[in-house]
């Protein structure tokens, strides 16, 4: 007799499947079924039985839940945060084979110190965690476990601009740090010519690290920056970005990219062919390679993509005239192209050269497009002992 | 042996309940076990499942048959879409059964190594859960009582989760 060998996981073999099978679902099976299940839900089921709490609290349970989440090819939802007025943050999902975007009213509950403050500046979003400045604090929030945690962004730095009508700029950058499992908040501050946004005098940066729950300052920004743009909000494979101007009469454009976790800068020279005063750029992410969308407004569109050593930038796509000047916003986890033009948002299908989906009544462009990500992730508690500078 | 002549050749499977189904290889293969064993030559004209009642194999094979003519997506780069379609909602009818047959059968695929069949009753199990109180999920997959957490490590366990329960 032959006897039936099961080659994934010997450990199956030898449990004997008896009539009560349905007691006993083996833990990889379980894995398969809760990876599917909503983040809530499974926060709810953790105080459910030993087994349970010990599988769904893995960080590599957390992992295989959010790599699903982010690959699934259901409904995306998407938010869209208004920035003077946080309250009018509206939800919608979008399906890629359906031709319009449904508005979910009741989807987003903003944390209520978000909601109370009138100026709340959208930072980034990584692993389905959104960060926020309000204030002098920043806020962590995660949306699907309705979670949030805030510190304080008052750094010895902030200090030296006592005078708050002086004219000094604050960039801030959010990101996950893969080398050391950490969340960072990156400060980026200096003081600038009133009038031309020119940087004067040097950069300083602080970096808070929410496994530390510390800032700490860091050095080594390239000094010949002349100013900073703040709306290029990207986190890739450990690194953040700014795009800055390098001479204030060409107008031309470098990227300094932050390693969060080695905490050191260098720069990305841009294409020749997206500099220029004409120009506008921005930095994105599509197919999880660095991307540079680069237009000439009412003009072409261009997107450049870094290939994935780092080693130079190559012409990926070239968009066809709109109807009407469009602003781009950002690709989407299926590498739809998602802009705005007029009042509405569009979205731009480059293999099926057709705009699928548009959502109207956008009222200005004072607003941050995100991507919902259904996620367990959730920083650490703040430790006990205080860090020290 | 060859797998050029496998189309013809028969396979007799045996469940717990010493029922014992012929089928062809063909929808035999669809277990990644069951090819392993052909393929090693160690498999005798009965394959015993000892572990696997008829009720349980009989659904198992209507899935696999149906699953072993239905073109596979690797043979034609443009099957027709009725095909995909017709898998589809096949697939759907089959999982309208009862929980504890969902689960047999969830476990009898994982043993025959089925992957197909695992992600459909995998699927199928998400679904019924979503939306459902932590008590209904702990009668639904029948949780053993020695694995509750004490009163404690429930009020330790709700603390470090508190977020989730607003």
């Amino acid at each position: 007799m032959g006897s039936l060998k099961r080659p994934r996981d010997e450990k199956i073999t030898s449990r004997k499947l008896t009539a009560t099978v349905t007691t006993n679902i083996p833990d990889d099976v379980l894995w398969d079924i809760f990876t599917r299940l909503p983040a809530k839900h499974l926060a709810r089921m953790r105080c459910l039985s030993k087994p349970w709490n010990a599988l769904l609290s893995q960080p590599s349970f957390i992992q295989a839940h959010l790599d699903r989440s982010i690959h699934n090819n259901d409904d995306k939802i998407l938010f869209v945060f208004d920035y003077g007025y946080p309250s009018n943050t509206q939800s919608f999902v979008t399906h890629p084979s359906r031709s319009s975007i449904l508005r979910l009213p009741n989807l987003v509950e903003l944390p209520d110190d978000i909601l109370s403050c009138d100026l709340s500046e959208f930072i980034g979003s990584v692993n389905g965690l959104l960060c926020f400045s309000i204030d002098h604090s920043i806020n962590i929030w995660n949306p699907s476990l309705s979670a949030s945690t805030t510190f304080s962004s008052i750094t010895s730095g902030f200090d030296d601009y006592d005078d708050y009508y002086d004219r000094h700029g604050t960039v801030f950058r959010f990101g996950f740090d893969p080398k050391n499992d950490d969340y960072k908040v990156v400060k980026l501050m200096y003081i600038h010519d009133e009038f031309e946004d020119i940087v004067k005098g040097s950069i300083k940066i602080e970096v808070y690290s929410l496994g530390k729950r510390c800032w700490e300052s860091v050095n080594g920004f390239p000094s010949h920056i002349t100013k900073i743009y703040d709306n290029d909000e990207i986190c890739l494979d450990g690194h953040v970005y700014w795009r800055c101007e390098i001479d204030p009469n060409s107008l031309r454009e470098t990227i300094v990219s932050f390693d969060l976790g080695l905490e050191t800068f260098y720069e990305i020279p841009l294409p020749e062919n997206t500099q220029g005063p004409d120009v506008e750029n921005l930095l994105g992410v599509t197919s999880n390679k660095l991307c540079l969308i680069s237009r000439v407004p009412y003009g072409d569109c261009e997107v450049w993509v870094m290939d994935a050593k780092y080693n130079g930038w190559v012409k990926h796509q070239s968009f066809p005239q709109f109807d009407g000047d469009i602003i781009p916003i950002c690709f989407t986890p299926n590498n739809l192209f998602l802009f705005q033009v007029d009042e509405r948002l569009a979205l731009y299908d480059p293999d099926a050269a057709a705009v699928k989906l548009l959502i109207s009544n956008i009222p200005h462009d004072n607003y941050k497009i995100v991507q919902y990500v259904d996620s367990l992730v959730w920083v650490p508690p703040a430790p006990k002992h205080v860090c020290h500078h | 042996m060859s797998t050029s002549s496998s189309s013809s050749k028969k396979i007799v499977l045996k469940s717990a309940d010493n029922e014992t189904f012929e089928i062809d290889e063909i929808v035999a293969l669809e277990s990644q076990a069951i090819k392993n064993m052909i393929e090693d030559e160690c498999a005798d004209n009965v394959i015993p499942l000892g572990n696997i009642d008829s009720k349980t194999l009989s659904k198992i094979i209507e899935y696999c048959k149906k699953h072993a003519e239905s073109p596979k997506k690797d043979d034609n780069a443009d099957i027709d879409e009725k095909a995909v379609e017709d898998l589809k909602s096949f697939d759907a009818e089959f999982a309208k059964v009862d929980m504890p047959l969902i689960q047999d059968i969830l476990m009898a695929a994982n043993f025959l190594n089925i992957d197909n069949l695992i992600g459909l009753m995998c699927r199928t199990i998400a679904d019924r859960i979503k939306g459902k109180t932590p008590e209904e999920i702990r009668k639904i997959l029948n949780i053993n009582k020695n694995d509750l957490l004490s009163p404690e490590q429930e009020a330790k366990a709700r603390e470090e989760n508190s977020w989730a329960f607003d």
